[in-house]
């Protein structure tokens, strides 16, 4: 009978660091952050990244991000994107859009990153509603 | 006296050896072609001097009405033919199929990558027995093949200082397929390429760009027109079409599984269905890129789907031999780099909208302006980059894929891009 609680007490820690481990990836995709050491930085370019979601706040994966029209990210299994886009393509002067097909377009939102960065940055975050 | 007899029998052995050796590692087919082989490959070569449009485009016509035809199986003669998975899949496919059902693409090293905001479409590369064969024969779908024919192939004859893989039998052909993705259930929107209609954007102009899009309807039925949205744009009053007017196949769950594992084509599935693809979805053929050996510099077309077939420039020529679906594709075709001189008075231009239109301007113009056997002559290996896109003859001079001590890939990127490392 003793057994119970002892386990009980140990598994606790065990619980905490499997739900913190399971809790961790996601938490690591839900934003982009720069990574100096990440090869991916080193590149020429602009980072595009956000989220598509719908009415309701719920991310929307598989959805296009369209940037000028001549570039293509699309969200992930959380409804979030990153990509490169060339040089050239800032937010001042690039228009952009979202879509995926059985949806409409509602709003966009287009914010650039802090100037002087390593890498210029562009957020973008879009909200699409479901067809009836 | 018997050991210099013996000698100079060996060093003869060994000469007539090494003289067969090179004659069946770098003899030219093409060398020895028989005399209707050389007839037709000069009577080519003749149009294409002269720039005779109408000619070299009922040869290539042509050429399609037989690739196409059913073989013994049923299938279009070109569904028979050998995947590029069968060639560049490393590890290769155990049991391989032939055509698009046989789609086998492994990891190229980019999928680790952050994503670049391209705008992929499906494609497959296809090669007939004779093409498929000579590959095999020679190593070139290996670094290690093409790595020794760099340092010991013979010369090329164009190209200063570098050297070439053996040519291809005169009846090699090579098909680059591009395929939309058709959902089973409702309508799926499909862009469409009018040329008047998409003036030559900077960055390129990949479908997501072009200005009007068709409703592929399975289901045959309804109005002729159908409102739909691609691409951030809503079109109110998109033409309806059947699934017949395409040439296309039924996705089965391991294609579905395998192109979803290749990291373009998913991008590609998801832009056009919002989802990944799965079985019972459909395949349409909406381009071709088709290139025969039938003259050194191969014969380059490219065949793209259009609702009105009848109404367009590239509809000239069509023979009557064509029937069903295949009428409702349009052709471009180049003989030369430069011949005949282009509506702007440069240098011939032939591309195909779904796989050279989303090319950007480096310089020399866009997609718009390419022509596919002047960016194919720059096919060498190692590999360079084949943008941007250049018009008219080769720049020998400064041009770093034609810099001496390259391997000329016989106007093949393929083999240059995807020859495996194992």
């Amino acid at each position: 009978m003793s057994k119970s609680p002892k386990l009980k007490c140990k598994s606790r820690p065990i619980l905490f660091g499997i739900a913190l481990a399971a809790l961790l990836p996601s938490a690591a995709m839900a934003q982009y952050t720069f990574d100096p050491n990440n090869a991916d930085e080193q590149g020429p370019g602009i980072k595009y990244f956000g989220s598509v979601k719908d009415m309701r706040g719920a991310l929307i994966p598989g959805a296009s991000i369209l940037i000028s029209h001549s570039f293509v990210l699309v969200t992930d299994n959380q409804g979030r994107f990153r990509g490169n886009v060339d040089v050239g393509y800032t937010a001042d002067k690039t228009p952009v859009g979202c879509s995926k097909p059985g949806y409409s377009f509602v709003r966009v939102s287009k914010r650039p990153g802090p100037p002087g960065g390593v890498k210029q940055t562009v957020q973008v975050d879009c909200v699409l509603k479901r067809n009836s | 006296m018997r050991k210099t007899k013996a000698a100079l029998y060996g060093l003869f052995g060994a000469f007539a050896a090494g003289a067969l050796f090179y004659a069946l590692q770098f003899s030219h087919p093409a060398d020895s072609m028989p005399v209707s082989a050389a007839s037709a490959e000069q009577s080519l070569e003749t149009l294409r001097e002269r720039g005779d449009m109408a000619a070299q485009r009922r040869h290539v016509w042509a050429l399609l009405a037989t690739i196409t035809k059913p073989s013994q199986n049923g299938l279009p003669e070109f569904a028979t033919w050998h995947g590029e998975g069968e060639l560049f899949g490393n590890p290769a496919p155990i049991h391989p199929h032939p055509g698009i059902a046989g789609f086998y693409r492994t990891d190229d090293g980019t999928a680790a990558l952050e994503p670049h905001a391209d705008v992929p479409v499906l494609t497959y590369t296809l090669y007939n027995e004779p093409a498929f064969q000579h590959i095999i024969r020679y190593r070139l779908n290996q670094a290690a093949g093409l790595e020794r024919l760099r340092r010991t192939g013979p010369a090329d004859a164009q190209v200063s200082g570098d050297r070439t893989v053996p040519a291809f039998p005169a009846d090699s052909i090579v098909l680059k397929t591009v395929w939309w993705p058709v959902a089973p259930d409702g309508v799926t929107a499909m862009p469409v390429w009018d040329p008047s209609a998409n003036p030559a954007l900077k960055g390129g102009n990949p479908y997501t760009s072009w200005s009007r899009v068709v409703g592929v309807d399975p289901s045959g039925g309804g109005a002729p027109t159908v409102a739909v949205d691609f691409a951030g744009a809503a079109y109110p009053k998109a033409h309806r079409v059947g699934l017949d007017a395409f040439y296309h196949v039924r996705v089965d769950a391991g294609m579905a599984r395998r192109m979803m594992a290749d990291r373009p084509t998913a991008k590609a599935m998801l832009i056009a269905l919002g989802r990944p693809l799965r079985a019972g979805d459909y395949l349409a053929l909406v381009g071709v890129n088709l290139a025969t050996r039938e003259i050194p510099e191969w014969i380059w077309a490219g065949f793209w789907w259009h609702d009105r077939p009848a109404d367009s420039m590239f509809a000239v020529g069509r023979p009557d031999a064509l029937r069903g679906a295949w009428r409702n594709y349009l052709m471009a075709v180049a003989f030369d780099t430069s011949r005949p001189a282009a509506m702007d008075g440069g240098a011939h231009i032939a591309f195909n909208p779904w796989l050279e239109g989303r090319f950007p301007d480096g310089g020399h113009g866009s997609g718009l302006s390419s022509n596919c056997q002047a960016c194919h002559a720059r096919a060498s290996y190692p590999a360079v980059v084949f943008l941007p896109v250049t018009r008219g003859d080769p720049d020998l001079k400064t041009d770093r894929a034609y810099a001496p001590g390259r391997l000329r890939t016989s106007f093949l990127w393929s083999l240059a891009m995807h020859a495996k490392t194992e």
